[in-house]
């Protein structure tokens, strides 16, 4: 029972975004063509997948009749059935159109980038040795995770008090950023208890794909000197490890409390940010044309931020913008502007709700 | 506003000694980078998130719509790990034999001695179960819970944090926010429950006001008077909490 739980767990949590991300990473550059950016992408694609199904279900439960008691298998049946025709057809795309991303050599690693990559991959397991054998307190988790704990419960999302049970109306200072929702949609896909998925599954997820972030991100900056992408990755999670100099880092944040949105928003969404402009910029940079399911993953993933917290749109908003600025300061070429603000129209559409809901 | 703006980065930096690092970086790239892109994702952006951070106009801007607490999530923004951990390989590569692995361990030192490693946070103790919530929380909820309904239980203190996060059929007349000063939440029942002396008839006075099937205290309290002689009876003892049930009321059994 255990394992078939995990299987099913590691299909929908892992498989489908892979699925997902493989029919994206298709259409671009064969050096974005690897399972790494495949897994980013078809997380970050998912997640705003689910944002976009969960949030009008959340708003209308209550008002339509069809909703009363099934809202949140509604959200869990709709999401998980998109997401496997998504996967599907991405991974058709990719059979039909992703060539490429065999590598034409193998290439000798030396022996010392053998032993730095030992390295990073030790720190990493005792990481994710950390997340079986540690809780780290924190009190916003008796909002969070009960949150998910009673969708997977009771139907219900954002219409009872977390920290009581009892019903009150819609919580619209959290309900339009439902991270806890995917948490709960995970539980019941797999079969564990929310808290299980939460504390467990969601930080075994989210602290490989950070690093597989930093790692693409190291990739590109180390272009053509492979050899010391591992000793920045063991200098990131040496970072990470340390980096509790206070309980508002970003590394804080992954490290104690992953499996809240807040944490997701500041070491998934942030960097793969960075990626993702420093990708864009590079095309602008030489002149060459950016591919329309860039643009897609920018818009996916500002989206995906909206998910993870009510400020993720504007921080994600704030932040391409001021690259916008510098790259047009810098190439002096404004074609981009115009794609670059229409990824930004999901930032735009949450925080305007979330400002009308407030009033 | 300045103290708006420089109490969260304050709180942020923590000692500031790894933010320090982060700026000599900042500007050790500015001296050294050669590729452009580089030096717009990790020298031109961090600097103009700081420059509107520290921006009275932009932090009043953004204190109108959002709460005070989190103002400091800007800082999110910059790419303090991407970048010190860039630099550090910058200088590595700048050296060559012996010198190199010396440098590698003088950056990992300067690291570990600038920041705090995040097992020895006083929040971090050893999971008892997969849930991460104290075992006594699912003891406890598993023995009150009825099946197809809701209980109603007053829990002490410490446990309060965690009661929901493990079982949603068990509700509370006061949960987290009771333990937030600033919430300024208040309940007489939660107040009578935590303190030293427990004042029987008030407890079941105020736990009946409020529909409670349980009340459940720890292990050293005075107890003034006998929960008995109001048609409680003592349901279990588990993992050292008392819990007595209210026979007066319906639980569905």
């Amino acid at each position: 029972m255990l394992i078939l739980r995990i299987i099913s767990l590691l299909f929908f949590a892992l498989a489908l975004p892979v699925g997902m991300g493989a029919g994206l990473t298709a259409f671009l550059d064969r050096r974005e063509k690897n399972i790494f950016f495949m897994w980013t992408a078809g997380q970050l694609l998912e997640m705003a997948l689910f944002q976009i199904v969960a949030v009008p279900v959340i708003l209308l439960q209550g008002r339509l009749d069809f909703l009363d008691g099934r809202a949140f298998t509604v959200v869990t049946v709709l999401f998980e059935g998109l997401s496997a025709v998504a996967a599907m057809l991405g991974t058709v795309v990719w059979i039909k159109k992703g060539r490429g991303y065999r590598p034409h050599t193998v290439e000798k690693i030396p022996k010392t980038a053998l032993l730095w990559w030992g390295t990073a991959a030790v720190l990493l397991l005792l990481q994710l040795a950390g997340v079986f054998c540690l809780r780290f307190m924190d009190g916003d988790d008796a909002y969070y995770m009960s949150e998910a704990v009673m969708a997977q419960a009771s139907e219900n999302m954002y219409r009872h008090i977390p920290y009581t049970g009892m019903a009150t109306e819609l919580d619209t200072r959290h309900c339009l950023a439902p991270f806890p929702i995917w948490i709960a949609v995970l539980a019941r896909v797999s079969g564990f208890h929310a808290s299980v998925i939460g504390q467990v599954a969601v930080p075994m997820l989210l602290i490989p794909l950070t690093y597989a972030v930093y790692g693409m991100i190291g990739s590109r900056l180390f272009k053509g000197r492979k050899d010391r992408l591992p000793v920045f990755m063991v200098f990131v999670q040496l970072l990470v490890l340390w980096g509790n100099y206070s309980i508002y880092t970003a590394e804080t944040f992954l490290m104690t409390r992953t499996r809240q949105g807040k944490a997701a928003l500041a070491n998934l969404i942030i960097p793969a940010l960075f990626l993702l402009l420093y990708l864009l910029g590079e095309r602008v940079a030489e002149n060459r044309k950016i591919e329309k399911s860039l643009w897609l993953l920018l818009a996916a993933t500002v989206t995906a931020a909206c998910l993870c917290s009510t400020l993720g749109g504007f921080l994600t908003a704030l932040l391409t913008g001021l690259f916008c600025i510098c790259v047009l300061v810098v190439y002096r070429k404004p074609k981009f502007l115009l794609p670059a603000c229409v990824c930004l129209l999901p930032a735009a559409i949450y925080t305007g709700l979330y400002l009308l809901l407030q009033r | 506003m300045w103290d708006m703006i420089l109490q969260p980065f304050r709180d942020y930096a923590g000692s500031g000694m790894l933010i320090a690092l982060f700026l000599a970086a900042e500007l050790f790239l500015f001296v050294s980078e050669k590729n452009k892109m580089t030096r717009i994702v990790f020298v031109y952006l961090p600097a103009l998130v700081l420059l509107l951070y520290f921006l009275p106009p932009f932090a009043a801007l953004i204190y109108a719509f959002v709460e005070s607490e989190i103002y400091y999530r800007l800082l999110w923004l910059l790419p303090v790990t991407p970048v010190l951990g860039y630099t550090a390989v910058k200088i590595l590569s700048g050296c060559a034999g012996i010198k190199k692995w010396g440098v590698g361990a003088a950056l990992g030192i300067m690291i570990m001695l600038s920041g705090s490693l995040v097992y020895k946070s006083p929040l971090a103790v050893r999971a008892e179960n997969p849930y991460h919530v104290p075992q006594s929380v699912v003891d406890i909820c598993d023995a009150i819970r009825v099946e197809g309904r809701e209980v109603m239980a007053a829990f002490p203190m410490e446990l309060i944090p965690y009661v929901r996060q493990y079982s949603p059929y068990v509700c509370m007349p006061y949960g987290r926010e009771i333990l937030i000063e600033r919430w300024h939440f208040q309940n007489e029942l939660y107040d009578l429950l935590n303190a030293e002396v427990l004042d029987v008839e008030l407890i079941v006075e105020k736990a009946r006001e409020q529909n409670c099937h349980y009340v459940i205290f720890g292990q050293g309290k005075t107890i003034n008077g006998s929960f008995e002689d109001y048609e409680y009876e003592l349901f279990d003892v588990i993992d050292g909490y008392t819990i007595y049930t209210d026979t007066t009321l319906y639980k569905g059994l």
